[in-house]
């Protein structure tokens, strides 16, 4: 024997029968509306780029190998296609570094 | 293990993160469009339009979520808030009544008697009933969502299901069945 439903159960079951409702760009929509992001404070660009500076001088002069870099921009001067051109490598990590480093304060926005 | 609300709400806060707001949108998407849903009998593009405010008034706000309460609770207070102000942004329209056929046919009739039932309620009593049911808030959440008291909340969610039982009696099974 089934128990006879009551007023409780088919009630409750339907207020409490509620979908998910899919997102189908719902939250792309709300994500548009948010307000730009706001500007960084204008000490970050100069910090960064004297950072980066920093960064390269500590590389050049104070770390062991700086000595050596400076040989390779010497050797660098007097290039010659001739000459081997693996002690130019470092040389091109640093400038690399020092490149991403102007390029990440330039766009600090 | 996918991060908290409390660690997504940081994260908005510490760096504005937005696909931390993103994450937190999707979570919660459904239930405050369905909560809007229901408050606004239905509508789905006057709820959706409604839910996107509402959405932008937390993301304005987040500073003011204290993590006491759970987010989805802070989050349809926000949406009831939304939905006051639109009623009371709208002109008054004449809701014709609709008659609600002796016998449900299908789950999408039954759906629009539903909105038509809590169309005729009075929005707090249509707020209180649908977050105690469909939301599972507790009645103390439903009570901190409206902004009045305990018992005020109990007496709202017992007389909006009182009022739908009378209206949906041709709903009620019979006891033959």
């Amino acid at each position: 024997m089934t128990r006879p439903p009551t007023d409780q159960d088919w009630l409750d079951e339907l207020l409490g029968n509620d979908d998910y409702i899919e997102d189908k760009g719902f939250s792309a929509r709300v994500m548009g509306t948010l307000p730009p992001r706001a500007p960084s404070p204008a000490w970050r660009r100069p910090i960064l780029l004297a950072a980066t500076f920093l960064a390269c001088l500590v590389g050049v002069v104070i770390l062991p190998g700086g000595a050596y870099l400076v040989e390779i921009l010497q050797q660098a001067s007097s290039y010659t296609p001739a000459r081997s051109q693996l002690p130019l490598v470092p040389l091109l990590v640093l400038l690399l570094l020092a490149g991403g480093g102007v390029a990440a304060a330039l766009h600090e926005d | 293990m996918s991060p908290t609300d409390a660690d997504l709400v940081l994260r908005v806060l510490e760096a504005d993160d937005r696909h931390a707001f993103s994450t937190l949108v999707r979570r919660h998407q459904s239930a405050v469009r369905g909560l809007l849903r229901r408050l606004t009998c239905g509508d789905e593009a006057l709820a959706d339009d409604l839910a996107q405010e509402t959405f932008l008034r937390a993301y304005r706000g987040l500073r003011g979520y204290r993590g006491g309460a759970r987010l989805s609770t802070w989050l349809h207070r926000i949406a009831f808030n939304v939905f006051l102000s639109s009623t009371r942004r709208a002109a008054p329209t004449v809701q014709e009544e609709e008659e609600i056929p002796t016998r449900p046919r299908d789950r999408s009739l039954m759906r629009h008697d539903l909105d038509l039932a809590l169309g005729e309620l009075a929005p707090a009593e249509r707020a209180a009933i649908s977050l105690a049911y469909a939301r599972e808030h507790t009645h103390k959440e439903v009570a901190a969502i409206l902004d009045c008291p305990l018992g005020t909340a109990k007496t709202l969610i017992a007389r909006a299901k009182e009022k739908l039982r009378r209206r949906l009696r041709a709903w009620e099974p019979s006891e033959a069945t």
